[in-house]
């Protein structure tokens, strides 16, 4: 009643409903493990959401400004304290130039005691 | 091929023939169908395989797609120009109750009563009797109280998720940013007029807004207000050269976090609501206007000996008998008989035109949808042409002021000022012409000149240039008639590297301020909003790194306005 091809046939339908079944079974698997990344995705966004706003919320200028006039005492930097990049080595030079006339006059001073 | 088996035999024949067809159709079909589910088996592996080679599915994209479905806050974050989150929404759970499954509200009201202090027990009890399926109990339950309620046990009572807005930054930005209700429904500020972004776009709304030069303003303002007893005050900060807002702020404010009173002085924006007359700020306007049109030049001389007489009303000036004084002359000691006479010799119509040109006739463009229409007179006649020159007769927010004079004075070329941050190709707006180049270049000179000689010495900033005018104005009483005791304040100040470079400008307004022993009683605008202007100005400057020039402040000035001797006042 069953030759050679019904058995092949057979044969085939059940490697080919295994090899179906596995790899359902292999989707669902990578399936719930996408859904778990998404959610944990999810999960972080909305953490750092809530701690953008309360970094917001920590780092309000007036509770800044409060904190700085408590603890430090400093003031506002005025615009005439900014210089450029250029300029404090300018500043820099004049000083040294200015300790060197200081410290050859000193040594001449001495010289002639 | 025979199919016959040995019990076949002659007697039999036609029912062996019958079965053995039978028996041959079932093979057939048997057959046809095996062939047919190994072509679909073979097609489904094919197809895995294709899909599994080929990517085809975009799993990328699904990825992407699954994750914004997931997290979703509702309505979008309000950020201001450097990202600092203004507004934003957080995820909170909500109480309900189905009524018709409530066993015993008045056990359950009392319960729930303790459980969320500051809930009324009867207005809880009254919802728990409504016989409704859904009825809100308690909106943005924290999740202490949460707990609570769910380790009460009441059953036909639940939670439902809720999205709350929040401000970080409380009443600071309050006024720009608006605020929305209990559902999320923006119902002030930006969060009203910005609704279909924020609930379509899925992307921060970026303002033009930076908060520290905010808190700047306000900080200064707010030690104002109390140092001078003003009962309310608005500054604005703005690009001169994209009209972009830096800061906008009017006090009292309000605290969007908390349940805000509409009809609350706070809820008022004077900056862009409030009608104010602009004392001799509208000096700046009636100059450039004058000097525009050709009617004058610099060195156009008045004489302002006597008083000018409308009707009963006389019109005299603030200081000194000047004499016969030029344009310049009139600008920096700021004389009332000067501008009039300018106003005259430019006429009713012309007068009327550059004002509708400078944006002061009609409602501003700004994003928020607080914003006024200006008071302007009924009939524009004589009279009125020649108040409104030093500031009178016309009434326009603080932020009409601004975009007026910051067009007038930046390069004479007027833009909106917005209050969304522009982005890099956007900046070189298309703006409409109002006055000449070098006529904004000699308001700047002039304006400069006050500061140097005039009344705005104390709004001076070391360092940098800045070019202010002050005006002071005596407040309407309810009948309609001026108290000369009540004034309101103004300071329009330009701060940036030279006469050529100007960089930010601001707007200052007090109202009510009170005479103090340091000012020796006076209220005049250059003794309590020029220095207030001045310190937001010398704050914000660094703030948004405008480098100090301290050798060509005064360079490429006029050669005429360098021969002007502005110390000399007939007394």
């Amino acid at each position: 009643m069953f030759n050679k091809s019904t058995f092949v046939t057979l044969f085939a339908l059940f490697l080919l409903g295994s090899l179906t079944y596995t790899i359902k079974q292999k989707v669902i698997e990578l399936d719930n493990d996408l859904a778990q990344v998404h959610r944990n995705i999810a999960h972080y966004q909305e953490s750092m959401h809530i701690l953008n706003a309360e970094w917001a919320y920590l780092t309000r200028p007036s509770r800044l400004q409060a904190l700085v006039e408590e603890h430090t005492g400093l003031q506002h930097c005025p615009g005439v304290s900014l210089v450029s990049y250029e300029e404090v080595f300018q500043q820099d030079d004049e000083l040294y130039q200015a300790q060197e006339s200081l410290e050859s006059s000193v040594r001449l001073a001495s010289m002639r005691r | 091929m025979s199919r016959y088996t040995p019990h076949d035999n002659a007697g039999h024949r036609p029912q062996g023939r019958k079965y053995r067809l039978a028996l041959e159709m079932a093979r057939n079909r048997l057959v046809i169908a095996g062939i047919l589910f190994v072509f679909m088996l073979f097609g489904v592996g094919g197809r895995l395989i294709f899909m599994g080679l080929n990517n085809e599915g975009g799993e990328p994209l699904f990825v992407h797609d699954a994750v914004r479905s997931q997290f979703h806050q509702g309505r979008s974050d309000i950020v201001d120009r450097n990202g600092i989150v203004l507004a934003t929404t957080v995820t909170t759970s909500s109480l309900f109750a189905n009524a018709k499954k409530v066993l015993d509200a008045e056990i359950a009201a009392k319960m729930l009563a303790q459980a969320l202090p500051g809930y009324s027990q009867v207005k809880l009890l009254k919802k728990l009797k409504s016989n409704r399926p859904f009825i809100w109990l308690a909106r943005h339950l924290t999740p202490k109280q949460r707990d609570r309620i769910m380790h009460l046990g009441i059953p036909g009572i639940g939670f439902r998720k809720d999205f709350k807005r929040l401000y970080p930054h409380g009443p600071l930005v309050s006024h720009v940013v608006g605020l929305t209700n209990v559902d999320n429904i923006g119902i002030a500020g930006l969060e009203k007029s910005s609704e279909q972004f924020l609930l379509t776009e899925g992307k921060p709304l970026h303002l033009s807004l930076d908060v520290r030069v905010q808190h700047a303003i306000v900080d200064e303002l707010k030690k104002g207000m109390t140092e001078f007893s003003a009962t309310g005050a608005a500054a604005i900060v703005m690009d001169l050269q994209t009209s972009e807002v830096l800061g906008m702020v009017s006090l009292p404010d309000y605290n969007p976090n908390k349940n805000v009173n509409l009809e609350s002085d706070g809820y008022f924006n004077r900056a862009t609501v409030g009608m104010y007359e602009m004392g001799s700020t509208f000096k700046i306007l009636n100059t450039a206007m004058a000097l525009d049109l050709g009617v004058v030049t610099l060195a156009t001389k008045y004489d302002t000996s006597e008083d000018i007489k409308i009707g009963r009303f006389s019109i005299s000036d603030y200081r000194a008998n000047h004499g016969v004084i030029n344009v310049a002359q009139i600008f920096v000691h700021s004389s009332n008989k000067g501008s009039v006479k300018m106003a005259l010799d430019v006429g009713t119509e012309g007068q009327q035109e550059f004002m509708r040109k400078v944006g002061c006739l009609t409602r501003c463009n700004i994003e928020i949808p607080e914003k006024g229409q200006p008071i302007i007179p009924r009939h524009w006649r004589q009279a009125n042409t020649m108040t409104i020159s030093y500031g009178y007769g016309l009434a326009v927010s603080p932020l009409h002021l601004l975009n007026s004079v910051a067009g007038v004075v930046g390069d004479g070329c007027r833009k909106e000022a917005t209050l969304i941050k522009l982005k890099d190709g956007e900046q070189k707006r298309p703006c409409d012409r109002i006055v000449q180049s070098s006529v904004a270049h000699k308001m700047r000179q002039l304006l400069r000149l006050v500061v140097v000689q005039g009344t705005s010495k104390k709004a001076n900033v070391p360092g940098y240039f800045v070019a202010a005018k002050t005006g002071t104005r005596n407040m309407l009483e309810s009948g309609g008639a001026y108290n000369k005791n009540r004034v309101s304040t103004t300071f329009v100040g330009i701060i940036g590297e030279s006469v050529e470079k100007p960089r930010y400008i601001v707007v200052a307004l007090l109202e009510d301020p009170k005479g103090l022993k340091k000012t020796f009683g006076f209220t005049a605008a250059g003794w309590n909003v020029a220095p207030i202007g001045g310190r937001i100005l010398g704050r914000v400057a660094p703030i948004l790194g405008l480098r100090p020039n301290l050798k060509i402040l005064n360079e490429g000035f006029d050669p005429f306005l360098q021969s002007v001797d502005f110390s000399k006042t007939k007394k």
